[in-house]
């Protein structure tokens, strides 16, 4: 099965602006993001909040250095 | 009026205490006793601030009062009665003293030091609670000497080795089991922290030493040597003082003339299966084998041992 | 009263860089303070902490795996040993918030982006609420510092040539957009419902079809529909729960340009909060885009306007809803530099309370489909109303997209200068920090882009004393789509305007390149970044120039000359236009054919 996601490299990173109402929401919601988007867990790389929302990148380790490579095998 | 103190100790985070704290609210509310809540910290909180793992939270029905800063009450949706403003300030703000009006789930930032919370003690118990629970944070147990009894809380997130889990739960049933000692009769002094701390351990012999802070094993070590009698602050003090297993060579050693000040009850230990699955970035649910946790626990200790989950327990 | 005395703990093991610094910060403010160092133990910690009276103990610390149960342990031994009742424990560190340092139970937490200032008000007791402290800064005239002095006399002396001769054609003439502006002025001022009613009928008749649908019918063009109360409810409670916290700024000294935005999403709303995001972080001002379809047709639609496509319409309600709900201190440009309706325009931009608007009536024309003749009558109706709504207009060099070399379009820019002045107007130069099809052909930028971007504002600043904005935006064609790349290249053209000296710049976002959907938010956050750290990096000092710098200065204002000389000599600046000697079809640029007979004798 010949999914995209295991074409992947080694990351998804994704960066965007979340509307929220403090820097501790803006983070919950980040990582809840990664699950609605079927990532499951994923780790906040960066988050500030500016009275607005906050600006965030979260990021899904699809390959880690150890694993075995679908890519490399196809 | 008599008014019992719980406090609810975690060994380690994720351990079990909110969920171990809201059976007894409910056990409490069951017996028609009236409630009181505050904790040393922060707790309540709907994602782990350290884990980002989804947590239990407390909930508080009507009549119930509790201490919390003031930066808690924005997200408690106008459910409770504020009773009073006290001077104790936390990094959320200063301690208010509220009373719920109707049912809500809650957030406890209370007093962090213990003489804020011998504070916020003597306030609360000017309103007649039957029963006051002080919840645990992480690690954080220095103010709770000032419970009448504790529980603590171990399982898989202290250590995912149930022997080890247990181990330590005997080496703290073992620093419980000192008496308490009322400081009848004379001939007591006082050791402050910098003469104990200090490699010339002043020349106490065959005294009574009152000891009101924790000091390094190795110190407390030589002055029992000296077949002195140390008096002490609490078992919780004691706690402190050092790691696990150097207090247990330390207690195995022989004869300690050991008893505290202040003596809380070690009530019961309850025990919880979870752990945070750490996979060197982020955190996922997982559990140790329930049933041999508990009966281990049950087998090695004397103090009553519970799984809040399936037990029922009345305490 | 008594210095207050605090103890530094670097509980790191190795790095205590964060607390040096803040500990001579405290020294320089009357603190006493000792530093310990930071491979202590807890116990010597404890210790230290306990042999004598500290009023405050400043733990600093990284929140990491296990770090945790180590601070939260090291306030137990505090708290235990009786510490915590002479001094107050705050702690300090990257991801600490006051929630965990209440949960580890610090009597105060602060964060990487705490200031120091923070730290010391809450040290003296005089703790400020920072939580809403807004955007704290004054609004900045662009104008103010120019006095508008030629010093090239013979430049002078031409423009004054080709302005006087402009203003004389124009005089006697009249659009239907110079009308439209009057009763659109009338309709903004009217009292009564009737009275409205009265002037937009009149005002429709001098509207295209498309434009008069809209009043009569309700009918607008393409996927536009009107915002509903309800959406401005929610607008405005939405903004009025928020506030700015930790604002930036983007200068690293008061003497490095301001820094403008475009905003034009074609929803207002959309507009404003991607606004008030990039005022937080220090933008000084905004340019509303507007659709390019607006330029193609008499009349302009009016009310609370939304659309999916490519700038916010222009209207009353739009213009008025963005000023109100960005900060006061920022800056709003409305743009009226294209098109059939440009006096009416200014008219919205003024009463709604804009603050400069943007007039070129070489580029409007030449590069921007306008007629010359057109745009000549309503461009000066224009600039007269500039001046009358004292909003400074900035005159955009874009020609240079097309094709056009620089020296004729700085050529353009210099005599719409010298006609707002003779209006009482206050012009802004806008030459572009470009990659243009010009200097692409003839290499002007091959071995650097420094030299040339400096000489077109050297030669500028060479002919006359006036405020000099580049954009728009600068590194314009410089960036792809690469988010990175496009970053930086914003990063290093915002570097050169500070080593050179500008009054402001517009920037553009990471999606610059990116034509098919609208900006996004995070990416206009990108290039802000890339700026202040584009400043900061340039800081006070200059870039060095090679001895092309020179060459292309002279050749620039020598040409420029040239240029200006061809233009005297034509009747009227329409007609120079006509005859391609600001930009001709072989550079690129064709006179536009918007508004083609339509100018009519008053």
């Amino acid at each position: 099965m010949d999914n995209a996601i295991s074409h992947v490299l080694d990351t998804i990173d994704i960066e965007t602006y979340i509307i929220c109402k403090d820097a501790d929401e803006g983070k919950n919601l980040a990582m809840q993001l990664g699950h609605e988007m079927n990532l499951g867990n994923v780790d906040v790389m960066y988050s500030e909040f500016d009275g607005y929302g906050v600006r965030v990148r979260i990021r899904k380790y699809v390959y880690k250095p150890g694993d075995k490579y679908l890519w490399m095998e196809k | 009026m008599s008014c019992k103190i719980t406090g609810i100790v975690g060994t380690a985070k994720n351990t079990g205490k909110t969920t171990t704290l809201t059976y007894l609210v409910e056990l409490a509310a069951q017996k028609k006793i009236k409630t009181a809540i505050t904790g040393i910290g922060y707790d309540g909180e709907e994602i782990d601030n350290i884990t980002s793992l989804p947590k239990p939270r407390l909930k508080l029905l009507p009549g119930t009062i509790t201490a919390t800063s003031e930066a808690c009450l924005a997200r408690m949706n106008n459910c409770y009665e504020l009773l009073e403003r006290t001077e104790f300030e936390t990094a959320l703000g200063q301690i208010v003293i509220v009373r719920m009006t109707k049912p809500n789930l809650i957030v406890i930032a209370g007093p962090n030091s213990r003489s804020a919370l011998a504070g916020v003690l003597n306030r609360i118990r000017n309103y007649n609670p039957g029963w006051i629970f002080i919840d645990g944070s992480l690690n954080r147990i220095s103010p709770i000497y000032l419970a009448d009894e504790i529980i603590f809380t171990t399982g898989g997130a202290r250590s995912t080795d149930i022997n080890s889990l247990v181990t330590e739960m005997k080496i703290i049933e073992k620093v419980f089991s000192y008496p308490q000692n009322n400081l009848e009769g004379a001939g007591y002094s006082y050791a402050d922290i910098t003469s104990v701390e200090s490699d010339f351990i002043p020349d106490f012999t065959s005294e009574k030493i009152i000891i009101k802070h924790p000091v390094q094993l190795k110190h407390l070590k030589k002055i029992l040597e000296k077949n002195n009698e140390v008096i002490y602050h609490s078992p919780i003090y004691l706690l402190l003082s050092g790691d696990l297993n150097g207090l247990y060579d330390f207690l195995s050693s022989g004869n300690l003339k050991l008893s505290y000040l202040y003596k809380p009850e070690l009530k019961a230990v309850t025990v919880n299966p979870f752990y945070p699955d750490y996979n060197g970035l982020s955190y996922s649910e997982s559990f140790i084998n329930a049933d041999q946790l508990l009966r281990q626990m049950k087998e090695n200790l004397s103090t009553p041992v519970y799984n809040i989950k399936t037990d029922h327990p009345q305490f | 009263m008594m210095a207050k005395k605090i103890l530094c703990v670097p509980l790191d093991p190795v790095h205590d860089v964060g607390i040096k610094i803040i500990r001579a910060e405290l020294d320089k403010n009357g603190f006493i303070t000792e530093l310990l160092s930071p491979d202590l133990s807890v116990h010597e910690i404890i210790k230290k902490a306990a042999s004598r009276q500290y009023d405050f103990i400043l733990v600093s610390r990284t929140l990491g795996y296990g770090v945790a149960e180590l601070l939260a342990s090291f306030i137990d031994q505090l708290d235990a040993a009786g510490i915590r009742e002479k001094s107050k424990v705050v702690i300090g560190g990257k991801a600490i918030t006051p929630q965990l340092a209440a949960e580890l139970g610090f009597d105060k937490g602060f964060d990487e982006h705490s200031t120091i200032e923070e730290l010391i008000a809450y040290l003296n007791g005089s703790e400020i609420n920072f939580k809403s402290s807004g955007i704290n800064r004054c609004k900045k005239d662009i104008s103010a510092d120019h006095a508008y002095k030629f010093f090239d006399k013979e430049v002078e002396k031409l423009l004054n040539q080709i302005a006087d001769k402009l203003l004389l054609f124009v005089k006697d003439k009249t659009t239907p957009g110079v009308e439209r502006a009057k009763i659109r002025r009338e309709i903004i001022h009217s009292g009564s419902t009737d009275s409205r009613k009265k002037l937009v009928k009149k005002y429709i008749e001098l509207c295209d079809a498309v434009i008069v649908k809209s009043y009569s019918d309700n009918q607008f063009p393409l996927a536009v529909r009107r915002i509903s109360e309800s959406e401005i409810t929610s607008l405005k409670k939405f903004l009025s729960e928020k506030n700015p916290i930790h604002s930036r700024k983007i200068q690293h000294n008061e003497h490095q340009p301001l820094v403008f935005k475009f905003l034009g999403s074609g929803c207002p709303m959309m507009d404003i909060v991607h606004g008030k995001i990039c005022e937080r972080s220090g933008i000084n001002g905004f340019l509303i885009i507007n659709p390019s379809w607006e330029a193609r047709y008499e009349g302009l639609l009016d009310g609370l306007l939304t659309h999916q496509n490519d700038g916010t319409i222009t209207s009353f309600g739009n213009i008025k809803l963005i000023r109100d709900s960005l900060d006061k201190s920022t800056l709003l440009t409305v743009r009226a530099h294209r098109g059939l309706n440009t006096p009416e325009t200014i008219v919205l931009a003024g009463e709604a309370g804009a603050d400069l608007t943007k007039i070129n009536l070489v580029y409007g024309a030449l590069g921007a489909g306008t007629d010359p003749l057109r745009l000549a009558v309503d461009g000066i109706e224009a600039i007269k109303l500039a001046a009358e709504y004292k909003m400074p207009f900035d005159i955009p060099g874009n020609d240079e997209l097309s094709g056009v070399p620089a020296w004729k379009t700085l050529a353009g820019l210099l005599i719409n200068v010298m006609i707002g002045l003779k209006l009482n107007a206050k012009p802004v130069l806008k030459p572009l920090f470009c990659y243009g099809p010009h200097i692409v052909i003839n290499k002007l930028m091959s071995e650097n882009y420094i030299d040339y971007n400096a000489a077109k504002i050297a030669a500028l600043k060479n002919i006359v004393d006036a405020p000099i904005w580049p954009g728009e935006p600068i590194a314009f064609m410089t960036q792809t789509e690469d988010r990175v790349q496009s970053a930086n290249s914003t990063s290093y053209h915002a570097a050169l305007a500070a080593g050179i000296g500008v009054d402001a710049i517009t920037i553009a976002s990471t999606d610059e390149a990116y034509s098919r959907g609208p900006i996004s938010v995070s990416s206009r956050l990108d290039s802000i970044h890339a700026a202040a750290d584009g400043f900061n990096f340039m800081g006070n000092s200059k870039f060095s120039t090679t001895s092309n710098f020179e060459l292309y200065t002279e050749m620039i204002q020598q040409k420029i000359k040239d240029i200006l000389r061809t233009a005297a000599s034509k009747d009227n600046l329409p007609e120079a236009i006509y005859d391609g000697v600001l930009g001709s079809k072989a550079d690129g640029a064709y006179p536009g054919k918007f508004g083609l007979n339509t100018v009519a004798k008053k």
